[in-house]
């Protein structure tokens, strides 16, 4: 038996589950982490991951702005999520690579750096459930539910509220 | 007889009675020529007759007449030689000295003056044999006691003789026993000359060993340091690994957004991108599980070198150890080269000694010999000094014979 009729019995197995799943309304998440907090954002709003990139900073921008980077010819503005959601700015590694998940909602795109990208978790959408009262109010702008996955607590960003800060200066 | 006897013991009295006779013979013939002559007248004549008768008895008191004047002459004159005879007498039964005054120049005064010489001559010797005698009385005395003294001084002698005899023999044996322990200290001395020799032989084996450990302990740390750099580039093989493992889950998810993004339409497309990320991720598992095996064996490699470097050090001690070892070996040869030499020389001196004293033995025994010869003569001289005692007793007993009367 050969690797690629293993992977292809496994493909198969994996698409017979995943339309036993389709009768309910699942949600995909990409999980990231931001210091030592979990998040996930749906993959609806990611357009796409990197990790090499080359900032170039740019002068009168608000803190969480690291600057812009050139991705394939587009322009894309680059913020720290952790700044941005007053996680601690003081990072010791701000020079370590760190993976950029590139947001994008209708035609407004910016690249948020993290810490650890994640994997690609499937839920349900009745596992959504609105954010624990915990949070404070800076946290909380950002979150817009809270979903158990694999035994543990995890955020859901509001794409739209990232990219507010951006939209809002184009408009 | 009285007469006759008389006659034969004194010579005198013969000398008269023989011119007595011979003046009777005489004037017998005289008488008878005259007869023969004259007788014829005598008988013619009374006359003449009686003139003859007168002749005759003239002739007669003459004969009586001589004879009493020979004798009263004769006694005078033999008187001196009476004395000498008394004296001779007395001198012949042991009184000696008894001398004879005698003033004649006759010949009886010769042999009374001659008689006196040999009497004090006579007198002078015995004197002189009873004062030898006494001396030699007294010399044998002496030479007896000298004699016993010697001979109780010779048993002495002979006596020390043996003891000294008899402690010189114990002195040789107790050499003999003296000279076997060195002989035998000889023997030890090699023996142990030997162990220490094959001692040094095996300490320079040792060392050799130890030279040879070092060489091989030295080699294989260098094989562990070149195997630790070894697993250092593994190391960076591994990040190469890592990395790429890394790009690939990105890559992975990219295709996982994209696929999610297309809709229905991705959904395989996304379980084969979710696939592939899992099998980066197993890769940076492996990867990580790889690395950490790789810190093991290397720090198993540094405490190998550690281990070895000390093993070294070790080593190092027990090659100094060993020169020690050998240094005391080679003292202990040399001492007990010392040993020997001496014990040897002891032996030698012992063997001298023992000679030496059975020289003093046998001087001894000739000692004891001329002892011995010295007592038989000491015994020979007391034999000696007792018959010349048993003479000078004698000598004295025949001086003793005689009586010296003083102013004889």
């Amino acid at each position: 038996m050969t690797a690629e009729q293993v992977l292809r019995e496994r493909a198969e197995a994996l698409a017979r589950e995943t339309d036993d799943q389709e009768r309910g309304d699942i949600l995909s998440l990409l999980l990231f982490r931001v210091v030592d907090e979990q998040y996930a954002v749906e993959v609806s709003a990611v357009r796409e991951i990197f990790q090499e990139y080359r900032v170039t900073p740019i002068p009168c921008v608000p803190d969480f702005v690291l600057g812009v980077i050139n991705i394939r010819g587009e322009i894309l503005s680059v913020c720290d999520a952790a700044r941005l959601m007053h996680l601690g700015s003081n990072r010791l590694d701000t020079d370590a690579a760190r993976p950029a998940i590139v947001i994008e909602r209708e035609d407004v795109a910016t690249a948020l750096v993290v810490d650890e990208i994640g994997d690609i978790a499937e839920v349900r959408q009745e596992a959504v459930e609105p954010p624990v009262g915990s949070l404070d109010r800076a946290n909380a702008e950002f979150v817009c539910a809270t979903v158990e996955i694999d035994g543990s607590l995890v955020s859901l960003i509001k794409a739209t509220r990232i990219l507010e800060p951006i939209t809002s200066t184009r408009h | 007889m009285g007469l006759l006897k008389l006659i034969r013991s004194r010579f005198l009295y013969r000398l008269i009675f023989v011119t007595m006779l011979i003046q009777v013979a005489y004037q017998g013939i005289l008488y008878l020529s005259i007869w023969s002559v004259f007788g014829d007248d005598i008988g013619s004549s009374s006359r003449l007759a009686l003139d003859m008768l007168q002749v005759g008895a003239v002739g007669v008191a003459l004969l009586v007449a001589w004879v009493f004047v020979l004798l009263w002459l004769g006694r005078k004159f033999m008187e001196p030689l009476d004395r000498v005879v008394v004296s001779v007498r007395a001198a012949c039964q042991g009184e000696i000295g008894r001398k004879v005054e005698i003033d004649a120049q006759d010949e009886i005064g010769v042999l009374a003056s001659s008689y006196n010489q040999m009497l004090d001559l006579i007198v002078y010797l015995i004197r002189q044999t009873q004062e030898s005698s006494r001396l030699l009385q007294r010399s044998s005395n002496d030479i007896l006691s000298a004699t016993e003294q010697q001979a109780s001084g010779a048993a002495e002698q002979a006596a020390s003789i043996s003891e000294t005899t008899a402690t010189m023999e114990e002195l040789a044996s107790t050499y003999r026993q003296i000279a076997e322990n060195a002989d035998q200290v000889v023997n030890m001395a090699e023996a142990s000359l030997g162990s220490a020799e094959s001692g040094q032989q095996a300490v320079m084996n040792t060392l050799s060993a130890m030279e040879e450990i070092k060489v091989r302990t030295q080699s294989s740390a260098n094989k562990i340091l070149a195997l630790g750099e070894r697993s250092q580039q593994i190391g960076q093989v591994l990040s190469i690994i890592n990395s790429i493992a890394d790009q690939t889950k990105i890559l992975a998810l990219n295709a996982a957004i994209e696929a999610a993004r297309a809709g229905d339409a991705g959904k395989g497309f996304s379980v084969v991108a979710i696939e592939i990320r899992k099998l980066a991720q197993s890769v940076v598992e492996s990867t990580g599980e790889i690395s950490a095996i790789m810190g093991e064996i290397q720090s198993a490699a540094n405490e190998l070198v550690m281990s070895t470097e000390q093993e070294l050090k070790q080593v190092q001690s027990g090659v100094d150890l060993a020169h020690t070892t050998g240094d005391s070996l080679e003292q202990i040869l040399e001492m007990v080269e010392q040993t020997t030499v001496a014990a040897k020389e002891i032996s030698a001196a012992t063997q001298q000694q023992k000679s030496a004293t059975d020289q003093v033995v046998k001087a001894m025994r000739e000692v004891a010999a001329v002892a011995q010869q010295t007592a038989a003569g000491s015994r020979q001289v007391a034999t000696s000094a007792e018959s010349l005692s048993t003479m000078a007793r004698e000598s004295s007993q025949v001086g003793a014979a005689f009586t010296i009367v003083d102013g004889a």
